[in-house]
C-alpha cells in the first residue's frame, strides 16, 4: 500500500513539480515586467478564480478543453506511429470550413441530427484529406512531415481565409472579419445554462476510443509497433507505409473534427470567420500531447490542464490587465521541464535493468537510431544502454 | 609542413611506457563484470587477453583507456598513476584503441579520419589537405599498412577500415595499442596482414594487446596472456610456458572442459550430417535463380545470385564482411526488392509476395540486428513474441481485437520451451539480456515450423551458452527437414553448423562446397578472392 | 521590363536577407547533430532585441548587438535542453517557439498598455544587410567546408562517438555551434526588423524560421545549397508581390498569389530525395 502511494507520488510529482517551476519563471515574468512582485499573485488569483472559481468558470473551461483535447489525441496518434503532426492547425481549419459549408448549405434540405452527421463526417473527411500530403510525400519521398505540414499550414490559412471571404462569404455582412452564413445544425448544449455542448462529450469519447484501441486492436498494436520499431515491425510483414497513413490519416480527421466541434458548437463561432486559421487550438494540441508524453490517456489531464490556463488567461487579462500570452511562456516551460524529466527517469530505469555490458554490443546498440531519428522517436525520449552511457566521457 | 605536423617516426617518438593494471573492479548494478584484476604489459611485446564473451576483456580494455573509471584499483602508466579517467588523457600517454566496431566518418576521407582531433595546423584555420594526406600516406608506408589517403572510408573494405584505425591510433603516437577482436571480421589472408604489421610495431618497440577468443591466434602472435573468466583472472603466463589446452581449460573452467569442447562451434564437420543429406535431398525447397539487388545509390550488393537450398540441410554463407550475404538474406526475407532474378519456395513463385506473404508461405526469419529488425524493445515480451503472427485467428479476432490471454498463454509456452529467462508477462523487451531476447526471437521464428529459416549472424554478441543453444536450435530445425540458410561473419560458426558452404564475395556466390570439401584454408583462399 | 526586373530582385534580396542569416544558422546546429526547428524563436527574439536596443540607444548597430546576443542566448539555451538536459531537438525547438512568441507578444503588450510603441527610426540599408548576408554564407560554407573546427563540426554530426574518441569534446563544440546558430538566426531578425518596418509587431517572423529550415533541407543542409534554396524562395516571394502590384489579384485570388512560394517549396521538396543528405547523428539525444 505504502510503496503503491510512492509510485503514485512519483508519477503525479514529477508533473506537478515541472507545473510549478513553469508557474514560478512565469510568475517571475510577470513580477519584472510590472515591477511589482505581488503582481504574480494576483495575476494567478484571477487566472484560477476565472478558471476554476464557480460552477460558470468550469463551464468555461471545459469549453476550451474540447478542441484542444481533439487536437492533442490527434497529435497523439500520429506520435504512437511515430509522425509528428504538425499540422493539426490545418487540419483543425479546414475542418472547421468544411463543417461550416455543409452546415450551412445543406441546412434546410435534410433533418438536423442528419446534417449534424453530415457536417462532423465532413469535417472529419476534409482534415484527413489535409493530412494526406505530407504523409504521402513521407513514406513515398523521404520528405520530413514536419516541413511539409508547416507548408501546407500556409496554404491552409490562405485557403480557408479566401473561401471564408469570396465564394462562401455570408452576402449579408455583419461581423468584424468576412465570414460564412450561420450553420443550420448545431452541437446540442448539456445543459441550458452552461456553455458546454456535446462537443467534449465527442472528444473524451474519442480519447477513450482510441487509448483503448491503441492498447487492444490489431490496429493499435501494429501501430504501436511502427512507432516504437519500425525495424521489427517491417520484418513482421506489418507494412508500415499502410500503417503510417491511416494513423496520420486519423490524426488528420480528428484534428478537423476538433475544427468541426468549435464551428457547429461554441457561442462565439456557428460560423466559419475568415481569420479562423490561428486560432491556436492546433499548435496547443502539439503541446498538449507533448505534456502527455504521446500517452492518449495522459491527454485528458493534459488537455484539463491547458484548459484552465488557457481559460484563466482571458479572465486574467480582462480582471487584471496582465496580458494572457504569460500563459503560453508558462505552457512552454511545462513541456520542456516535462520532457526533461522523462528523459531522466528513462536513464536511470534502463541503467537498473541493462544487461553488462561484458557481453559485445551489436554494431545496431552503437549507432542507436541513427537510422530513425526523427522527430518523434525523439518525442518519446531516446533511450541508451549503460554501456554507452558510460562509456561517455563526462 | 614538419613544423605543423606530429613527428612520425618510431625512434622520435619516444619511449613505450610500460603498463601496469591492479586491483580492477568494474560492477554494473549488481553484475561485478571485473574482480580485483592485475594486468601487467611490458612494452615491446605482444599480449593477448583471452576469455569467451562476458569474461570482462572488452571492459578491462575500456578501463585501460580511460572509457570507464573502475570502481577501485589503479591504471598504472610508465610508472605514474592515472588520476583522471578518460580516452584523452589515455592518448597523451601513448594508449590507442581499436575499438571491435569502428569508430569512423563513413563520408570523410581516410586522412580526415586520421587527424579528426588532432588536425595539422591551427583549430579555426585552414586545414591543409595535402599535408594531411602527405602525413598519412607516410605514417601508412612506415608502418606497412598500405591505404589511399584520398579515399572515402564508406567506400573502403573492412580489413582497410581497420587499417584507417590502426592508423588514427598511430597517428595520435600510441606506442600501446589495444586491438579488440581484430579479426573478427577479417578473412584468413586479410588476417595474415595485420598480424605481420602488428609485428612489425612490437618489433619497433611497441606493446600491443589484443583481445580475442580464438586460441590459435594466441600461441601464434602474442608473446605473453592473460586469460579472464567471469570477471576474474585466471590465469598470466608467457606463451612458451602455456598451450592451447591449458588456455582452454582456464576459459571455460576445468570442470566444464570436457563438455563445452564437444559443442564449441570448432570447424569439425555436424555429426548427423551424413544421416540427413540423404533424407534432405528430396526436393529444393528453396530456389535463387539470377538474383541482382542494387543499393540506394545504385551499386550491385547480389550479384547474380543463384543458390539450392533443400529441406533438411543447413546451408552456410561465409564471406568477409560486406560481401553482401546480409542484403541476400534480407532480400529473401522480403526487406529488399530485387533487381533481377527469380525466387521460388516449394514450386511457388514468390518474387512478388510482401513480407508477411513470404511469411505465410513458410519463411521464417532471424535477423543479424536484434535491436531493430526482431523485437520491438520498449514492447513487452508477449507482444513480441506474437509479433508477425498477431493477425492469425488464434491471437486476434475478426473484428480485429487482440485476444490478450491467449498470447500471453503462447508466451509461457513459448519461454518456458526455449528457456527465455526473465520472460515474465509485462516485462518490456529491452530488459532481457542479449541471449534471452535472442531465444526469444527464436522462440517466436519456429513456433510456425518454417520449411526456410534464414537466419543471420544468429550467434553476434552472444555468450558462450546463448550460442550454444543458437546453434542446437538451428540444427534441431534442419533435422525436422527445414531448409536452414544461416550467413556469418564467422568462419568457424559456418563451418560448425554447415551441412554445404556457399562462399560470397563481392556480392557473387564464387563457390557452394560440400562440408567434407570446405577446409578453413580453402574458403578463406575464396572469401578473399585468392582461389579460383 | 529592366525596372520590373531590378524591383523583383530588390525584394527578392530584402526577403532573403533574413531568410538565408536564419538558415545558415539551422545549417551549423544541424551540421552538428542538432535539429533546430527553434530558429523561429531565435530570429523574434532578435527582433525583439533588435528593436528595443535600437529604440533605447538610437542607434542602429547596438540594435543588431542586442538582436545577435539574444538570439545567441536562446540559441544557448536550446543546445542547454538538447545536450545537458536530453530533451528531445523538436520538443525543445517547438517549445522555444511557444516561449519566445508568448514573451515577445507579453512585453509588447505591457508596452502597449503603459502607451508606448516598440518601434525605433533608425534603419539599416536593406543592400547593405544582404551584402552582409551574402559574405556570412561565404564564411560559413568556408568554415565548414575548409577549416578543422568545420571537419570537427560535421563529425559530431556524424558519428558523435567517433568524435569522442578522437578526443574531441562534442557537447562543447554543439554548445557552440547552437549558440552560433541562435546568433545568425537573431542577426536575421534584426535585419527584419531594422532593415523593415523598423517597429516590433506580434509575431512579426511569421514562420521564416520554418522555411529556413525547410531551405536548409532543400539546399541538402549545405550552406551554399540552403542559400540558393532561400533565394528560389525569396524569388517567389518577390515575384508575388510583384504579380500583386501588376494588378493580377484580379484574375487570381491575392490569398492564393501569396501561396506561391510556398507551393513552390513544397513541391520542391517533393521532387528530392528526404534523409539521404542529412548528418548521420542528426536529432539523436543520446
Amino acid at each position: 500500500m505504502k510503496r503503491r502511494l510512492l509510485r503514485l507520488a512519483d508519477m503525479l510529482g514529477q508533473p506537478l513539480a515541472a507545473l510549478l517551476i513553469a508557474l514560478f519563471l512565469g510568475g517571475l515574468v510577470i513580477g519584472l515586467a510590472q515591477r511589482d512582485m505581488t503582481a504574480p499573485f494576483t495575476a494567478y488569483g484571477a487566472l484560477f478564480t476565472g478558471a476554476v472559481g464557480d460552477s460558470f468558470a468550469w463551464a468555461g473551461t471545459l469549453a476550451r478543453t474540447m478542441p484542444i483535447l481533439l487536437t492533442g489525441l490527434a497529435v497523439a496518434v500520429a506520435l504512437a506511429a511515430g509522425l509528428f503532426n504538425i499540422g493539426a492547425e490545418g487540419q483543425l481549419a479546414v475542418g472547421g470550413l468544411a463543417a461550416a459549408w455543409v452546415g450551412f448549405a445543406l441546412g434546410g434540405l435534410l433533418p438536423a441530427p442528419l446534417l449534424l452527421m453530415l457536417s462532423l463526417s465532413a469535417a472529419m473527411a476534409a482534415g484527413a484529406a489535409w493530412a494526406f500530403l505530407p504523409v504521402l510525400l513521407k513514406v513515398t519521398r523521404g520528405a520530413h512531415e514536419v516541413i511539409t505540414a508547416i507548408l501546407l499550414n500556409y496554404v491552409a490559412q490562405n485557403t480557408t481565409r479566401y473561401l471564408a471571404t469570396v465564394p462562401l462569404k455570408d452576402p449579408s455582412g455583419g461581423g468584424a472579419v468576412p465570414q460564412t452564413p450561420e450553420v443550420l445544425a448545431v452541437l446540442p448544449r448539456l445543459s441550458p445554462t452552461y456553455d458546454v455542448h456535446w462537443g467534449l462529450i465527442i472528444a473524451v469519447l474519442a480519447t477513450v476510443c482510441v487509448a483503448l484501441a491503441l492498447r487492444r486492436t490489431v490496429w493499435g498494436y501494429e501501430t504501436r509497433a511502427v512507432g516504437e520499431g519500425m525495424g521489427a515491425a517491417e520484418a513482421a510483414g506489418i507494412r508500415v507505409a499502410r500503417v503510417q497513413i491511416n494513423a496520420f490519416l486519423l490524426s488528420g480527421a480528428l484534428a478537423g473534427l476538433a475544427g468541426a466541434v468549435v464551428i457547429v458548437g461554441a457561442a462565439p463561432f456557428r460560423r466559419f470567420p475568415a481569420d479562423f486559421y490561428g486560432a491556436g487550438y492546433g499548435f496547443e494540441g502539439l503541446a498538449v500531447a507533448l505534456l502527455a508524453g504521446g500517452s492518449p490517456w495522459a491527454v485528458l489531464p493534459s488537455a484539463l490542464l491547458f484548459g484552465v490556463l488557457g481559460a484563466g488567461a482571458e479572465a486574467m487579462s480582462f480582471q487584471v490587465g496582465t496580458p494572457k500570452q504569460i500563459v503560453a511562456v508558462v505552457q512552454a516551460i511545462l513541456i520542456i521541464t516535462v520532457a526533461a524529466r522523462i528523459v531522466v527517469r528513462r536513464r536511470a530505469r534502463s541503467g537498473n535493468t541493462a544487461t553488462p555490458p561484458a557481453a559485445t554490443p551489436l554494431p545496431a546498440e552503437a549507432q542507436a537510431s541513427s537510422t530513425a531519428p526523427t522527430a518523434t522517436t525523439a518525442a518519446t525520449g531516446e533511450e541508451r544502454s549503460f554501456a554507452s552511457s558510460e562509456a561517455a566521457p563526462s | 609542413m614538419a613544423g605543423i605536423i606530429p613527428a612520425m617516426r618510431p625512434d622520435s617518438r619516444g619511449a613505450t611506457p610500460s603498463v601496469s593494471l591492479r586491483g580492477i573492479s568494474v560492477a554494473f548494478g549488481p553484475v561485478a563484470a571485473l574482480d580485483n584484476v592485475d594486468l601487467d604489459l611490458a612494452p615491446g611485446t605482444r599480449h593477448a587477453v583471452v576469455g569467451e564473451n562476458g569474461a570482462g576483456k572488452s571492459t578491462l580494455m575500456k578501463v585501460l583507456f580511460g572509457l570507464l573509471r573502475p570502481d577501485s584499483g589503479q591504471v598504472i602508466i610508465g610508472g605514474q598513476p592515472l588520476r583522471f579517467a578518460s580516452p584523452r588523457a589515455a592518448i597523451a600517454l601513448g594508449i590507442g584503441m581499436v575499438h571491435q566496431h569502428f569508430e569512423l566518418i563513413p563520408p570523410f576521407t581516410v586522412a580526415e579520419n586520421v587527424v579528426l582531433g588532432a588536425e595539422p595546423g591551427a583549430i579555426g584555420g585552414v586545414l591543409d589537405r595535402k599535408a594531411a594526406e602527405a602525413a598519412v600516406a607516410a605514417l601508412a608506408q612506415e608502418s606497412g599498412l598500405p591505404i589511399d589517403p584520398a579515399a572515402r572510408v564508406e567506400d573502403l573494405s573492412v580489413a582497410a577500415q581497420q587499417r584507417v584505425e590502426i592508423l588514427k591510433a598511430l597517428y595520435r603516437r600510441a606506442r600501446v595499442l589495444i586491438l579488440d577482436e581484430p579479426t573478427a571480421v577479417l578473412a584468413p589472408s586479410e588476417a595474415r596482414d595485420l598480424w605481420a604489421a602488428t609485428a612489425r610495431l612490437s618489433e619497433a618497440g611497441s606493446t600491443v594487446v589484443f583481445i580475442t577468443h580464438k586460441l590459435d591466434e594466441v600461441i601464434a602472435h602474442a608473446d605473453t596472456v592473460t586469460v579472464l573468466r567471469r570477471g576474474r583472472r585466471v590465469l598470466s603466463s608467457p606463451i612458451v610456458e602455456t598451450s592451447p589446452a591449458k588456455l582452454a581449460a582456464a576459459m571455460i573452467g576445468e570442470s566444464a572442459t570436457a563438455a563445452a569442447t564437444a559443442s564449441r562451434p570448432i570447424p569439425t564437420p555436424p555429426s548427423s550430417s551424413a544421416a540427413t543429406e540423404g533424407k534432405g535431398s528430396s526436393a529444393g525447397v528453396l530456389s535463387v535463380r539470377g538474383l541482382t539487388v542494387r543499393e540506394r545509390r545504385g551499386e550491385v550488393v547480389v550479384d547474380n545470385v543463384s543458390l539450392d537450398l533443400r529441406g533438411g540441410e543447413i546451408l552456410g554463407i561465409a564471406g568477409v564482411d560486406g560481401s553482401g550475404q546480409g542484403e541476400l538474406i534480407e532480400t529473401l526475407a522480403g526487406l529488399r526488392t530485387a533487381d533481377k532474378g527469380k525466387i521460388t519456395l516449394m514450386g511457388q513463385d514468390i518474387d512478388a509476395f510482401s513480407v508477411a506473404q513470404r511469411r505465410a508461405a513458410g519463411i521464417g526469419y532471424v535477423p543479424e540486428d536484434r535491436h531493430h529488425r526482431a523485437l520491438v524493445l520498449p514492447f513487452s515480451v508477449e507482444e513480441n513474441v506474437v509479433l508477425g503472427r498477431h493477425r492469425e485467428r488464434l491471437y486476434s479476432s475478426k473484428a480485429g481485437l487482440l485476444k490478450r490471454g491467449t498470447i500471453t498463454g503462447f508466451l509461457q509456452e513459448r519461454a518456458a520451451a526455449f528457456d527465455v529467462r526473465g520472460a515474465t508477462p509485462g516485462t518490456p523487451a529491452r530488459a532481457l539480456s542479449g541471449g534471452n531476447q535472442q531465444k526469444l526471437v527464436l522462440a517466436r521464428e519456429l513456433s510456425r515450423k518454417p520449411a526456410v529459416l534464414l537466419a543471420s549472424q544468429p550467434t553476434r554478441g552472444l555468450d558462450f551458452a546463448a550460442s550454444a543453444f543458437v546453434h542446437d536450435a538451428l540444427r534441431a530445425e534442419r533435422d525436422r527437414g527445414a531448409a536452414v540458410l544461416v550467413q556469418s561473419l564467422d568462419l568457424a560458426e559456418v563451418l560448425a553448423l554447415s551441412d554445404r558452404v556457399a562462399v560470397m564475395l563481392r556480392g557473387k556466390v564464387v563457390a557452394v562446397l560440400k562440408r567434407a570439401e570446405a577446409t578453413e584454408a580453402k574458403i578463406g583462399a575464396l572469401m578473399t578472392g585468392a582461389g579460383t | 521590363m529592366d525596372h520590373l526586373f531590378a524591383a523583383v530582385v530588390l525584394a527578392a534580396l530584402r526577403y532573403w536577407t533574413p531568410l538565408v542569416l536564419a538558415a545558415m544558422g539551422g545549417v551549423l546546429s544541424e551540421r552538428a547533430g542538432v535539429i533546430n526547428i527553434g530558429l523561429e524563436a531565435m530570429m523574434l527574439g532578435g527582433a525583439f532585441a533588435a528593436i528595443s536596443g535600437a529604440q533605447a540607444t538610437g542607434n542602429v548597430f547596438l540594435g543588431i548587438a542586442a538582436g545577435v546576443l539574444v538570439g545567441g542566448l536562446i540559441g544557448l539555451l536550446h543546445a542547454a535542453l538538447t545536450q545537458a538536459l536530453r530533451v528531445p531537438h523538436i520538443l525543445s525547438g517547438v517549445g522555444l517557439n511557444l516561449g519566445a512568441l508568448g514573451l515577445t507578444t507579453y512585453a509588447l503588450r505591457q508596452a502597449e498598455a503603459s502607451g508606448t510603441a516598440l518601434a525605433t527610426p533608425v534603419r539599416l540599408s536593406p543592400e547593405a544587410m544582404a551584402a552582409a548576408a551574402a559574405l556570412l554564407v561565404a564564411i560559413v560554407w568556408f568554415v565548414l567546408a575548409r577549416t578543422a573546427l568545420g571537419l570537427r563540426l560535421r563529425a559530431c554530426g556524424e558519428n558523435p562517438e567517433a568524435a569522442r574518441s578522437a578526443g574531441i569534446s562534442v557537447e562543447r563544440l554543439r554548445y557552440g555551434a547552437v549558440t552560433a546558430s541562435g546568433a545568425l538566426a537573431g542577426l536575421g531578425g534584426a535585419a527584419l526588423a531594422l532593415a523593415g518596418l523598423g517597429a516590433f509587431t506580434e509575431n512579426m517572423t511569421a514562420g521564416r524560421g520554418y522555411i529556413a529550415l525547410a531551405a536548409v533541407i532543400f539546399g541538402r543542409w549545405n550552406p551554399l545549397g540552403a542559400a540558393g534554396a532561400a533565394l528560389f524562395f525569396s524569388l517567389g516571394v518577390a515575384g508575388e508581390i510583384t504579380l500583386q502590384t501588376l494588378g493580377m489579384s484580379r484574375i487570381i485570388p491575392p490569398d492564393f498569389l501569396t501561396l506561391l512560394p510556398y507551393v513552390l517549396t513544397l513541391i520542391a521538396l517533393a521532387g528530392i530525395a528526404g534523409r539521404s543528405a542529412a548528418p548521420a547523428a542528426l536529432g539523436r539525444t543520446d
